[in-house]
């Protein structure tokens, strides 16, 4: 159903965000001019981790299936509310990185990648700081995002062409009134 | 403003209210039917897993919005504002037919033993456990009527359980898929009886409405071409076409209105641009769900009803229940997922009551075809939850994965209820439910005994790995909530007495799964609009005699 109004706080949350864009022009980097929220070094790291969560094989991971798209598209609207804590935790990805193993993120082999998620899952990075935020909470809601951005509809960015339900070996689109054979 | 006074407001217009609207409706009264919802379309839904009614982290199409939180306490008491989006939260939905639009639709008259859990089963330690005020005989002829009324398919021949009917079904049961045929073989050399499920869905053309066309995505969604049997394409409409009944719809009732002598007057309410309304009426039906209504009666607050209307005793609000879901889940060596919707097809009612040892117990069945967003949470006990190995699951299991769950019945708790906050209020400005409880001992104890017999009925079937799903002891409620203004004959134990009429407010009735004492070893939507039909029949009985309730 459409709904006429949306909520005080969503109209609040996302002036906000608009203001915010406009105001700190000259103090913050500026969306990628491919996204609503992200930066194109949050686009990057996201990208990176979306193909640790689902990796490409001989079917398309994460960053290819468009799971940065959808967690983008979320991130300036229903999920509004999580983007101080996803700019603050990719920037502490990043850094911790950095102070462990010499280098950001992105640009760690593959096996370095998975083992520090698997230390932000695990808790084993908690006693860090993280600008307040708890690693292993912020983990758990990337991997839900990516997971939605993965084998969710369309619809909301993600799942470039219906990879997902293709791996799994399901027809889409469903075709309604079809025969049973 | 003020609205042309009516025979009857009903507010909410789910399995029990929109009974009730079509009833009084054709029996001659003018009924106002409220719903806070809109109308749900399966075209604009289309098949969005993630706003749909059985996973929603981007929100809920069937309502309601962010408009409307609630508060969760926890064990400690502490309590956090949470959105429908939330599983504490505890939706079931708001819209036109509410759950009735995207439920999985499984249409389970409650046996014998359901209505006398008390006498059957005994005193439980820390519960509030009784019988209903009334018989599985006394609902069996309103039974009949919803499942002929809004339509069900089934067959009860091969269910050797099964409470007594007058009446067959309206229409046959389902053809087994795949999945089913092979658990039906198997329980049947596990010595259990199977039986198709009785379902709220065509299995012929009925009621102007085509036959279903077996879909994957069924139990979540809206069905694109009506086979789903709802009160919003049945009884709604013809309550509408009495001409006696008008629907409104984004209409928020939030006050029950009273006179000093501390009987109902009608409603407030607000339209769909926000400004408040009064509606009068002779009667009120609340039908909102369990943790609606209770809301409502609690914040509707006179001299006469200091602590909200129905609540002299402390009632409302209270033995909130929904069911301690468990089961097991069965990995094959081949498909056995056809894509023949709706997926739950196949049960047993063997172990729903009479467990030597155990408190209740519940039927089990296979499980509705599980959406891919859906199946990434499905993985046996330590395993991977991301990467490469939780992707080859996806790919290679999907059509493996077999999934056997029963609605355990829960001991009714006092603890477990619905209050209304002191601090959080909804976009309107008015207080929000307060969801707070948890699950007694005894419930773990049958869903352990229940998942076992699951887990023998997958091994029966072949299943080469096998793992158990046990509940959490955190309060329940969602999308089988009731119990929260129960029916009894004591006031101080009860909200209503058994035909639904408010103890102390003659012209207040409730006609949701809030009146269920105990909430059965089922999905509970037909008795819902089984009670619905019941408490109609009362109200229109007494009309017709004359009695104006006032």
């Amino acid at each position: 159903m459409q709904h006429k109004t949306i909520s005080r706080r969503n109209f609040i949350r996302m002036s906000a965000i608009g203001a915010g864009c406009l105001c700190f022009a000259g103090c913050y980097s500026l969306p990628d001019s491919r996204y609503y929220i992200l930066t194109a070094g949050e686009a990057g790291l996201l990208d990176a981790i979306a193909d640790q969560i689902i990796p490409p094989d001989d079917f398309p991971g994460g960053s290819e299936a468009g799971v940065t798209n959808y967690i983008d598209r979320q991130l300036a609207g229903f999920y509004g509310e999580h983007v101080p804590m996803y700019r603050s935790c990719l920037k502490k990805i990043d850094e911790t990185c950095m102070d462990l193993y010499g280098s950001g993120f992105g640009a760690l082999d593959s096996g370095r990648q998975h083992a520090f998620l698997a230390d932000m899952e695990s808790g084993r990075l908690n006693d860090g700081d993280w600008d307040g935020h708890n690693p292993r909470t912020f983990f758990n809601m990337l991997r839900d995002h990516c997971l939605q951005g993965f084998y969710g509809s369309p619809r909301h960015g993600g799942n470039r062409n219906y990879v997902s339900y293709r791996m799994m070996r399901l027809d889409y689109p469903l075709v309604i009134g079809r025969n049973v054979h | 403003m003020a609205n042309k006074h009516v025979n009857a407001v009903v507010v909410g217009s789910g399995a029990g209210g929109g009974v009730a609207a079509k009833e009084l409706a054709a029996a001659g009264l003018s009924v106002v039917l409220f719903e806070r919802g809109d109308w749900a379309r399966y075209d604009e839904h289309n098949n969005d897993e993630l706003t749909s009614q059985r996973t929603f982290p981007l929100g809920c199409y069937y309502g309601p919005d962010n408009r409307h939180p609630r508060v969760a306490v926890d064990r400690n008491g502490n309590g956090r504002i949470v959105y429908p989006n939330d599983w504490s939260y505890h939706n079931n939905a708001a819209c036109v037919g509410s759950g009735t639009v995207s439920y999985g639709a499984m249409a389970w008259r409650f046996m014998k033993e359901c209505f006398r859990f008390k006498t059957t089963y005994g005193h439980i330690e820390g519960s509030s456990t009784a019988d209903w005020p009334i018989s599985y005989d006394d609902l069996e002829p309103f039974y009949e009527k919803a499942e002929w009324d809004i339509g069900v398919a089934g067959d009860d021949f091969r269910n050797p359980f099964a409470p007594p009917r007058r009446k067959p079904h309206p229409m046959p049961p389902f053809e087994h898929n795949r999945e089913a045929r092979m658990l039906e073989a198997a329980a049947r050399n596990a010595g259990f009886h199977p039986f198709p499920i009785p379902m709220l869905r065509n299995s012929v053309p009925y009621g102007g409405r085509p036959a279903c066309i077996r879909m994957r995505n069924c139990v979540g969604f809206a069905c694109p071409v009506n086979a789903k049997c709802g009160t919003q394409n049945t009884v709604i409409p013809v309550a509408l076409s009495t001409g006696n009944c008008e629907l409104r719809v984004n209409s928020l009732v939030y006050e029950i209105m009273t006179n000093d002598r501390g009987k109902v007057t009608g409603v407030s309410w607000f339209d769909q641009d926000n400004r408040r309304q009064v509606q009068t009426a002779d009667i009120v039906v609340v039908a909102g769900s369990a943790t609606e209504t209770a809301r409502l009666l609690l914040n509707s607050r006179s001299a006469l009803h200091p602590e909200g209307i129905g609540n002299r005793y402390d009632q409302v609000g209270r033995n909130l229940q929904g069911h301690a879901y468990c089961g097991a889940d069965g990995l094959f060596d081949e498909d056995i997922y056809d894509d023949v919707g709706p997926g739950a097809s196949v049960a047993i009612c063997d172990f729903a009551h009479n467990n030597p040892g155990i408190t209740g117990g519940a039927m089990l069945a296979n499980e509705f075809i599980r959406m891919p967003y859906l199946f990434t949470g499905v993985r046996p006990p330590g395993s991977a939850r991301w990467g490469k190995a939780h992707k080859d699951f996806q790919r290679y299991n999907f059509k493996r994965h077999v999934s056997i769950r029963g609605p355990v019945q829960e001991v009714p708790n006092p603890e477990s209820r619905v209050r209304v906050s002191r601090e959080v209020k909804d976009w309107w400005g008015i207080p929000v439910a307060e969801i707070s409880g948890f699950k007694l001992d005894e419930d773990i104890k049958t869903a352990r005994f229940i998942a076992a017999k699951a887990e023998e009925w997958l091994r029966a079937a072949g299943a080469r790995e096998v793992w158990q799903s046990i509940p959490g002891t955190g309060v329940s409620g969602s999308q089988h909530q009731s119990g929260t203004c129960r029916m009894g004959d004591d006031p101080r134990t009860s909200v209503t007495n058994k035909f639904g009429q408010v103890h102390d407010v003659d012209n207040l009735f409730i006609a949701d799964g809030s009146l269920h004492v105990t909430n059965g070893a089922f999905n509970p939507v037909l008795t819902i609009m089984a009670l619905g039909y019941w408490v109609s029949d009362h109200i229109v009985r007494e009309w017709n005699h004359g009695n104006r309730f006032g």
